[in-house]
């Protein structure tokens, strides 16, 4: 079974037809890249499997349980982590904050109990910054950890999301150009945490427009195009079909 | 080390107040004062941490005012669970105000809290059998307070309203705090930040708005209560909408989302209204344009400048109107 799952992914907007009966899958353990042209449906995707924005037509599955139109933080707490395009972190808060924010609402909302500050409640909040020290750790953020978000570089930014996205140990990572805009050298970081990651059992899809991130990185390659799944296939598969090249590489 | 020596010496200052002052004129306006620690704190809970505009506040002042003084008056319940129960109703009104009106967008929801207030005000003014109409109802009588081992005692002296309502402040002030600091500050920070993130991480935001409003509710209601037993009137003024001008200018200059600043705002607009005699026609002219004035030249107010000047990397309050 698909550990995510969409069967026939339809989404309208106002007659626009950004995704036309897509069916496409994730299994566990894969790194899965969603490639095609700008304006193929690819965010809009993510948008859909994470209950921001609602489905028009078919399902989403996620270990086999239906979570289309399910409300967003009702997917998140079921395991389904995500990353943004445009980066979205608190940028007043500080990294250690932003990441504590990352998990506590995995560990069950105690409204009273964390107002008062309750033993249970301090073990909580120092089991989750432990575990936040060993991830900023692991990307190298750690000297940074009590400074405002808003003070990072845009690619120290871009590792804060993601391990934000981390944060909460998620059955799936839905990452949204990771690569995008920073220097090459932190893409070879990215890419290195990406991979080790994996292999200690994260399950990740990628949208990515740098085609070399995509050809080492994933184990398949799903393209969009106009809303439509046009090809499916290894990496090396991808490179030489045709339909592909001429809808992304611009024939 | 610092900030405890500075809160005993508040402590102590604020413990000797009723032996130092010796004006009745003066320790009303500080129990006024008090009042309006409250008040603008649970204000301050929606408008500055929730960074939604609610125009409800009134109502919620107004449900504690009347419920307390009808169950003591027409009930004879024991003033303190009238008082109690005058914070959970305003509770429950608010979580029902606010389940469609939390779903609303911004603007829609300031609409729909003022229409609420309006509403309120026409209630109490029309359900004349239960609140005498305009007219109001007089004679609400004073708080009796059942303490163990000491019997019962009157709050009847200007003295022991002011210790009765420095006790209530403190704690109000106690309970913002610790929720500010907790995991559910946290969580309405991140609502108010960035809704769509905050929802990613696992933040159900309309359930943590509807906390904050009906804690906000919650301590509007106790105020209302505290006011109607300590002036011994209750009456449609109570949801008046000069309140609103009056809140949100203690808490935009004051400093949305802090305490401190919310605190000093409340004591300034309690002192400054009531030594300057300032007629009500031009009262209105003068707050709008301090509102003005505040939300351009320094948006995040008293409290945020102080901060500021402790701790130039915490993180800079802002309430709706850089919300937006």
């Amino acid at each position: 079974m698909a550990l995510l799952q969409t069967i026939d992914l339809t989404k309208n907007f106002f007659g626009l037809t950004a995704l036309h009966r897509v069916n496409f899958h994730v299994d566990r353990g894969e790194i899965v890249g969603l490639i095609g042209p700008n304006g193929s449906g690819k965010t809009t995707l993510f948008n859909c499997a994470t209950g921001v924005l609602p489905v028009s037509g078919g399902r989403i599955k996620f270990k086999g349980e239906d979570i289309a139109n399910h409300k967003t933080h009702e997917i998140a707490l079921k395991g389904v982590s995500r990353t943004f395009q445009i980066i979205r972190i608190f940028p007043k808060l500080t990294v250690m904050e932003n990441m504590l924010l990352a998990i506590q609402q995995h560990q069950g909302e105690r409204i009273l109990s964390s107002i008062l500050h309750t033993p249970r409640v301090r073990r909580l909040e120092r089991h989750a910054r432990q575990r936040a020290s060993e991830l900023l750790d692991f990307v190298g953020l750690t000297p940074l950890t009590h400074d405002l978000a808003a003070h990072l570089s845009y690619g120290q930014q871009k590792l804060l999301e993601f391990i934000m996205a981390i944060m909460p140990n998620p059955e799936i990572v839905l990452l949204d150009e990771p690569a995008a805009a920073v220097n090459p050298t932190m893409i070879k970081k990215m890419m290195g945490h990406i991979v080790q990651l994996n292999k200690e059992g994260y399950t990740f899809c990628i949208i990515e427009h740098n085609m070399d991130v995509v050809m080492e990185l994933c184990h398949r390659v799903v393209v969009l195009n106009y809303g439509e799944k046009i090809a499916e296939g290894k990496p090396q598969e991808i490179r030489n079909n045709r339909e592909v090249i001429e809808a992304y590489f611009g024939g | 080390m610092l900030t405890a020596l500075l809160l005993i010496g508040a402590g102590i200052l604020l413990a000797a107040m009723p032996y130092v002052v010796t004006s009745s004129y003066v320790m009303h306006i500080l129990i006024l004062s008090g009042i309006y620690i409250i008040f603008a704190l649970s204000y301050d809970i929606v408008v500055g941490y929730l960074g939604m505009l609610s125009l409800a506040h009134p109502a919620f002042y107004g449900v504690g005012a009347y419920t307390s003084a009808l169950l003591v008056m027409r009930l004879d319940t024991p003033f303190i669970l009238a008082f109690a129960v005058a914070g959970i109703l305003a509770l429950i009104v608010a979580l029902v105000v606010g389940y469609p009106a939390l779903r609303l967008s911004y603007h829609s929801f300031a609409i729909v809290t003022l229409a609420f207030t309006l509403i309120m005000r026409v209630v109490w003014i029309n359900w004349e059998s239960l609140t005498r109409g305009p007219m109001g109802i007089p004679g609400v009588p004073r708080p009796r307070l059942d303490v163990p081992f000491l019997g019962q005692i009157p709050i009847d002296t200007p003295a022991r309203y002011y210790y009765f309502i420095l006790i209530l402040a403190t704690l109000t002030c106690l309970f913002v705090y610790l929720m500010i600091r907790s995991r559910v500050g946290r969580a309405l920070l991140s609502i108010r930040e960035n809704e769509v993130l905050a929802e990613t991480l696992g933040v159900n935001a309309f359930k943590y708005r509807m906390i904050a409003f009906a804690m906000g509710a919650f301590f509007a209601g106790l105020a209302g209560s505290f006011t109607a037993h300590y002036i011994t009137f209750v009456g449609p003024e109570f949801t008046d909408f000069y309140y609103i001008t009056m809140l949100l200018i203690m808490v935009i200059l004051g400093g949305s989302g802090t305490i401190h600043g919310v605190i000093l705002g409340a004591i300034v607009f309690t002192f400054v209204p009531e030594y300057l005699r300032i007629t009500p026609e031009f009262r209105d002219v003068i707050y709008g344009v301090i509102l003005l004035l505040t939300i351009i030249f320094m948006p995040e107010g008293i409290g945020g400048k102080i901060n500021d000047l402790l701790d130039s990397r915490r993180l800079k309050p802002h309430g709706f109107v850089a919300n937006d």
